[in-house]
């Protein structure tokens, strides 16, 4: 027996076409009237009228119905001919049935009355069965008490109200599953309008039309990180929003910018600290999608473009990209996952780096920016050949800013000493530069073109090589040097180039004679230049002190005359070396009758002479 | 050069929905385009086909009959373009605006003639320009070709940037007569290698005053050429070598991939061949 009775829980029936056919509505009107024999003109027409003195209306809508009639006379016809069709099929139908109805009840006979039976009988059913195949008996129902029928009945009762009351149960049961739902879908819609009011872009997942997605890459990336940059917002058990990146995620990943000092990091970029509490909330979730995309993209662009700088002495070893640094060093950029990032806090940390992971950051999005720019021109005519894809200049500023600022100071320091060393010789270098960074605030400031922000004319002088100007103002008072340095890693230079430029005011003088202007592309040969220049201005100054000395050529440092009172020719030599400033001087000819005295940039204490260079010079 | 192209119509009431889904299509923001274009009509050689003379040398024959057939071919208008938006229409800010209106009283103009057109037109908040700054540009366009196969407009173009010197004398010394002026404004879009050009043209509302400076014009005074203010979508893919098949049929197909995109938004279309024609009846 089955454990259950199982009521069926219609739905409201809607109306059935079948329910209109002809075929249904005769069996029904079978049903409601009885036999169609029954049926005659009378009954008819007192129904007729019965129903005629209920609805007074009918008269109206019949009258309506005559207007309308010719209108639709034709189609009014064709419904009379599928009726008709109909009827014809349905009478068909009806023969059938009786007449194997008929057959049957022959059948049964033929046991009983052959001859009765046979006359009825079709000749079909002669010619294929023998007559008495079938046959029949009465047989007697079963008895059954009051008891057990009113027992019968009790279960059966029994059975419906189970049953009704498991429906009922069922039905409590879908009811509070609904209304669960019902609240998950509420957090998670709250979840996703929380999403939408921050700002992110929700719109359909490419691949999965009906799952929402909310899109957090970055419209100008490169088409694979592009269309990475969106993830299916599902719905998990209890209706909060999970955030689905797809299975091409491998979670998030950081720039890591690293100073290596003979393979071993020194500093890295310093760990933005996150509590990484259970109840992460999905904004943080994106925040953090987000940004690992963009550095994704950030390492594929300076990867592209690291391999392009071979000429700059940088590498790229697996996933991170060597730069060279400060002579002993590098800087390390590579793509690590934040806990294993987190984990290298012991290092240290230098602003440097941070700067430096910044700087790449910017730029990666001013090139975003000028893409877009880019794209938004009146498009090129279309040829056969495809363009590549440009390389961004994320690294080049970077190193050029390193270069140009390494060649810089050590110039600086150069000149200092040498302004010292000229100081302790009571001897005057004046120095003054100019940095091509210096004036970032009047550029940022002065920007009146509509399409150009602020921003971008500051990151266009930031990314436009480096240059930097010195002018130095030599001790004869009448010579100023102007050093320009100018740092870009493209053609023709590949590097620093020194410009060099003399004035002189005095045409007769030494200096005057030198080349008005040098390039060099290294700093040792401009520092020659510079302790060469500077040489022959102390002569000059020596000179314009004294009427009896005369200069020699622009390539010695020595001036020489005939002392007075005497046919002897005295010379002095001036030496500018690296640690001194020497003066000598010597009676041509005689070898033992020479003197010499020494300046030196640490003062007295060096051992040097105490008196000025001039005070010196004029006791000859 | 060739150039395929695709037109729809954009009512008036649905124009800032559409440059909104354009917007968002080629993902990028609109460019104001303003474009002051000024046709000129070649000038028939003068004087009755000489008859071909009997004798002498064939060269000098040979070479009167080249002229006189191309005396007798088709002649062409030509336009001179110059982009006037870059100075013009990028004034937004309400200081902008004002500047213009300063700018305009002092030349003693009114604001408006037309009162109305400029009230609904957001094109007419451009400001005053100094006409020699202007870039023209020569602009030949052929009759396009006979559909076919291809179910875009192609046609055959040149454009000619003129980087210096005085265009209307130019044209004029290679006896070309000035006819009409118009203005295009509207906004232009980037997809792909398709320029979308959301316009409607403008006439300058005192025509008797272009005649003798036709590169002057006083952006102001213009009213629309069509009452209804109706823009035109126009499609535009240049192609370098109109005879390489497979770059044709590239840009063919991304104009079509862009007809589907914009279903239902703006329907676009072929445009009528005989109604571009640019020969000189």
């Amino acid at each position: 027996m089955a454990e259950s009775l199982s009521l069926s829980l219609q739905a409201f029936p809607s109306v059935d076409k079948d329910k209109q056919s002809l075929q249904y509505l005769i069996s029904r009107i079978n049903q409601q009237e009885g036999p169609f024999r029954n049926v005659t003109e009378e009954n008819l027409e007192e129904e007729i009228q019965v129903l005629s003195t209920g609805e007074a209306e009918d008269g109206q809508d019949d009258a309506l119905e005559t207007v309308e009639e010719p209108q639709d006379l034709k189609s009014k016809k064709e419904d009379i001919s599928t009726a008709r069709e109909e009827i014809l099929k349905q009478i068909r139908q009806a023969s059938t049935e009786s007449s194997m109805a008929l057959d049957f009840v022959s059948l049964l006979l033929s046991k009983h009355a052959p001859a009765a039976a046979k006359s009825i009988m079709s000749q079909h059913l002669k010619n294929n069965l023998t007559n008495g195949v079938l046959g029949g008996e009465v047989v007697q129902m079963p008895q059954i008490s009051d008891l057990e029928k009113r027992h019968q009945e009790m279960v059966s009762i029994g059975w419906r109200m189970q049953s009704l009351n498991n429906a009922a149960e069922s039905l409590l049961k879908s009811a509070s599953r609904l209304e669960g739902e019902v609240g998950r879908e509420t957090t998670y819609w709250n979840q996703v309008l929380a999403v939408k009011e921050k700002g992110w872009p929700l719109s359909r997942l490419p691949r999965e039309r009906h799952t929402l997605a909310v899109r957090y890459g970055f419209a100008e990336a490169y088409s694979d990180f592009h269309d990475r940059g969106v993830a299916a917002l599902r719905r998990d058990g209890d209706g909060n929003l999970v955030l689905d990146r797809g299975f091409t995620s491998k979670g998030d990943r950081q720039i890591r910018v690293r100073i290596l000092q003979q393979g071993k990091p020194i500093a890295s970029t310093t760990k933005v600290t996150e509590n990484t509490s259970e109840n992460e909330s999905v904004e943080k979730e994106i925040l953090n999608a987000r940004n690992s995309i963009f550095d994704e993209e950030l390492h594929h662009e300076i990867h592209r473009e690291a391999r392009n700088l071979v000429n700059q002495g940088i590498r790229c070893v697996g996933t991170s990209v060597l730069i060279p640094f400060e002579n002993d060093k590098q800087i390390e950029i590579d793509l690590v996952t934040p806990e294993s990032s987190a984990s290298e806090d012991i290092i240290g940390s230098s602003p440097l780096v941070d700067n430096v992971a910044t700087s790449l950051r910017i730029l990666l999005s001013y090139a975003h920016r000028q893409s877009l720019q880019s794209r938004s021109q009146k498009p090129p005519p279309l040829r056969e050949s495809r363009n590549s894809r440009p390389l961004y200049a994320l690294l080049k500023p970077v190193i050029e800013y390193f270069q140009h600022r390494s060649h810089v100071q050590s110039l600086h320091m150069f000149l200092e000493q040498l302004r010292k060393k000229l100081a302790v010789a009571g001897l005057d270098l004046a120095i003054e530069t100019f940095e091509s960074f210096q004036d970032l605030a009047v550029a940022s400031s002065a920007t009146n073109k509509p399409y150009n922000s602020a921003i971008e004319t500051l990151l266009q002088q930031l990314t436009s090589p480096p240059h930097s100007t010195t002018t130095l103002h030599l001790p004869d008072g009448a010579t100023t040097v102007k050093i320009d340095i100018h740092t870009a890693l493209h053609p023709p230079t590949l590097g620093s180039s020194f410009h060099v430029i003399n004035n002189n005011i005095l045409p007769m003088s030494p200096i005057a004679q030198l080349p008005p202007s040098a390039q060099y592309s290294s700093p040792a040969p401009l520092e020659n230049y510079i302790i060469h220049t500077t040489t022959l201005s102390i002569l000059q100054y020596l000179l314009s002190n004294s009427s009896t000395w005369c200069a020699l050529s622009p390539h010695s440092n020595s001036i020489m005359r005939n002392r007075p009172g005497s046919r002897d020719r005295e010379m002095v030599s001036v030496v500018l070396e690296r640690e001194h400033l020497g003066l000598t001087w010597q009676r041509i000819g005689r070898l033992n009758d020479q003197e010499t005295w020494t300046w030196d940039y640490l003062g007295v204490e060096g051992g040097g002479e105490k008196r000025s260079l001039m005070d010196v010079f004029r006791t000859f | 050069m060739h150039e395929l192209l695709l037109f729809g119509q954009v009512p008036v009431s649905r124009h800032d929905q559409v440059l909104n889904i354009l917007a968002g299509v080629a993902a990028m923001q609109p460019v104001p385009v303003l474009e002051h274009h000024l046709v000129f009509k070649p000038n028939r050689l003068s004087g009755p086909a000489r008859p071909v003379q009997v004798g002498g040398a064939q060269d000098i024959q040979k070479s009167q009959q080249a002229l006189q057939a191309q005396a007798q071919g088709d002649l062409f208008y030509m336009q001179l373009v110059a982009d006037v938006a870059d100075t013009a229409s990028t004034a937004q800010t309400k200081e902008d605006q004002n500047a213009a209106m300063n700018f305009n009283e002092e030349n003693g103009n009114n604001v408006t003639e037309d009162g109305k057109t400029t009230a609904h037109d957001p094109d007419a908040e451009v400001r005053g320009r100094p006409a020699n700054t202007d870039k023209w540009t020569l602009q030949f366009r052929d009759l396009p070709e006979v559909a076919r196969q291809r179910p875009v407009t192609s046609r055959l173009i040149a454009d000619t940037p003129i980087i210096s010197g005085n265009p209307v004398h130019f044209m004029s010394a290679l006896d070309y007569t000035h006819t009409a002026t118009y203005l295009l404004s509207g906004h232009r879009f980037t997809h792909l290698s398709t320029s979308l050009l959301l316009y409607r043209l403008l006439l300058p509302s005192t025509p008797t005053e272009q005649a003798s400076n036709p590169s002057k014009l006083n952006i102001f005074q213009v009213r629309l050429l069509v009452p209804s203010s109706t823009y035109i979508l126009q499609a535009a893919l240049r192609v370098q070598d109109g005879s390489k098949v497979e770059t044709m049929t590239k840009g063919v197909n991304e104009l079509l991939s862009l007809k589907e995109t914009l279903k239902g938004v703006v329907e676009l279309e072929m445009g009528e061949r005989l109604a571009l024609d640019t020969r000189v009846r």
